[in-house]
């Protein structure tokens, strides 16, 4: 390796480096021997160290090396000796207490504190450190405890009274019980063996944390409505177990009464009873109890609603009870109670024996009216109660003669009994002889009159 | 070792430029080297010179305080170490002092 190098624009020139060193000489001949030298001091034992006795030259002795950690003990020497051990003790010393004892002015504060209780705040505490055994705890005839600046608390011997700033104050007297601040939460405590009653219990029951929360564990978060289920009944709800309580005879069942299974009880008659509407697979037996209807089919049906054969309804205010008959047409039953009126032809077919309709009047009325469009009819069908008939007579109509007719009467044929073949009463008055009752006779569309005289 | 001889005028400012050429078995450049130089002078008096690397492969070698080189046989060598523990010295270069007879009026310090 090399470098150029110019020294001020001198011409260059080039610098080597130094070469690695040559090899080791021949060894030289041996000196002349040297002065004998001091030498260590005899004796000395095994383990034992040459150690310098002072500063002079070669003024040395054998010495036992120390420990590299001294042991408790094992330290031999005088302690007054360790100045720096003396010098730390002396620092412990007291002059004014030179023999070091605790003197009373030492424990003055302690023993002022045991007696006097100001600023003590741990009498438990302070019991214990005067080792008075934990059977040991304090009485006092009366007590103040004192808060921020107030009293807080008051043991007489009369009375305990608790002071509150934001509540007010709790008082405890034996001749009055416990007075509590706010009169209308309670005013007087338990002062008899009579027990509470409940609906004299007064306050929020929420505010019963207690009563709250024994409330609460019977809440049940599954079932949040409370409604007791078929598991819940699981056991109980048996023809068996019923009939064990003693009701095996006529049961009774409450409103909105709804069971969640269609044969919950294993009961043999089979039948269902749900909210959503049900099938009894057997005959069904009403019977009314004093003061209300044995069967309520309700009102509020239309024949919108009921579309199976055997639905039976009552419309919303209405006077029909209706059903659908086998064939699914919607039918009105007629009422023995009140009128029925029907807006369709009504048949009577049959092949009996008896009357295919009989009518029987009891009162004062008429057995049958025929009329018109026009009602009351003043040319109506009329059987009256007696059993007369009157044609073309007015409603209300009532006679006399079995037979009568407002009107022309065309008949083929006249048959009479014995006895007076007509009863003519129109009365004819005639100047020149005596009345004559006249038969007036149309025949062949001319009327003739034939005078006739009682004879 | 190798010694070459040159001349230099007492209290002319010393100014050297160098450049370095490596060979197998040095360093491949002064990258990472440390450059130290000094003179002798007739006295046996050590002057240090102030040295610079301008690159990888040059460096310069000044001084202003040559005034204070006694005239006479000097000698001077450069000193190259590398990582603080490689030390290697260049050939020992002999310059001639040469005295100056007007004196320097003008104040280095």
């Amino acid at each position: 390796m090399a470098f150029t190098i110019s020294i001020n624009d001198q011409a260059a020139f080039e610098v080597l480096f130094a070469g690695p060193a040559g090899p080791t000489g021949p060894q030289g001949p041996q000196g002349i021997q040297g002065v004998p030298g001091q030498g260590v001091p005899v004796g000395g034992t095994t383990g034992q160290v040459l150690a310098k006795v002072d500063g002079v030259n070669y003024n040395t002795e054998w010495i036992t090396p120390q420990d590299e950690y001294a042991v408790w003990g094992g330290i031999t020497g005088t302690l007054s000796a360790q100045l720096d051990l003396q010098a730390a003790l002396d620092g412990k010393y007291s002059t004014t207490n030179p023999d070091g004892f605790i003197t009373a002015s030492a424990l003055t504060p302690y023993l002022t504190k045991a007696g006097n209780l100001t600023g003590l705040t741990d009498l438990a505490l302070a019991r214990d450190n005067l080792q008075l055994g934990t059977l040991n705890s304090p009485t006092f005839a009366g007590l103040t405890i004192q808060g921020a600046g107030a009293n807080v608390a008051q043991l007489t011997s009369t009375a305990l009274s608790l002071n509150h700033t934001g509540y007010g104050q709790f008082t405890i007297q034996p001749s009055s019980g416990i007075t509590f601040p706010d009169s209308t939460v309670q005013t007087t405590a338990y002062t008899g063996t009579a027990s509470v009653s409940w609906g004299n219990i007064l306050g929020t029951l929420s505010s019963q944390t207690d009563l709250q929360s024994a409330l609460d564990d019977k809440y049940d978060a599954s079932n949040p409505a409370g409604f007791i289920d078929s598991s819940a009944l699981a056991g109980y709800a048996t023809e068996s177990w019923v009939n064990s309580q003693g009701f095996a005879g006529v049961g009774y069942v409450q409103a909105n009464f709804y069971p969640l299974v269609d044969n919950p009880s294993n009961f043999t008659t089979q039948a269902a009873v749900l909210e959503g509407g049900g099938t009894f697979l057997n005959r069904i037996a009403c019977t009314s109890l004093a003061g209300s209807a044995g069967l309520n089919i309700g009102i509020g049906g239309t024949s919108t609603w009921a579309t199976e054969p055997g639905d039976l309804w009552i419309p919303t205010a209405g006077t029909n009870l209706n059903f659908r008959d086998g064939n699914g047409i919607a039918r009105v039953c007629a009422s023995t109670t009140s009128g029925n009126t029907f807006n369709q032809p009504q048949n009577v077919d049959t092949s009996n024996v008896l009357p295919a309709l009989r009518v029987t009047q009891r009162g004062s009325g008429n057995a049958l009216l025929v009329e018109d469009s026009t009602t009351p009819d003043t040319s109506a069908l009329v059987v009256d109660a007696s059993g007369n008939v009157g044609v073309g007579v007015a409603t209300g109509y009532t006679s006399t003669s079995k037979f009568e007719v407002v009107g022309n009467v065309k008949g083929t044929t006249l048959s009479t009994a014995s006895g007076p073949v007509f009863s003519v009463n129109s009365i004819v008055a005639h100047s020149g002889g005596a009345d004559t009752n006249d038969l007036l006779v149309t025949i062949g569309g001319v009327n003739y009159r034939i005078g006739m005289r009682p004879a | 070792m190798s010694c070459t001889n040159h001349q230099f005028k007492q209290g002319v400012t010393f100014n050297g430029a160098g450049t370095y050429t490596t060979e197998p078995g040095w360093p491949a450049d002064l990258t990472g080297v440390t450059i130290v130089t000094a003179l002798r002078d007739a006295r046996n008096k050590l002057h240090y010179l102030d040295v610079a690397i301008t690159s990888p492969t040059t460096f310069t070698v000044s001084s202003n305080q040559t005034q204070e080189w006694h005239p006479g046989t000097a000698y001077w060598d450069i000193q190259f170490f590398q990582n603080t523990t490689e030390v290697f010295y260049s050939a020992t270069v002999r310059i001639e002092i040469l005295p100056n007879v007007t004196p320097n009026k003008v104040s280095n310090s």
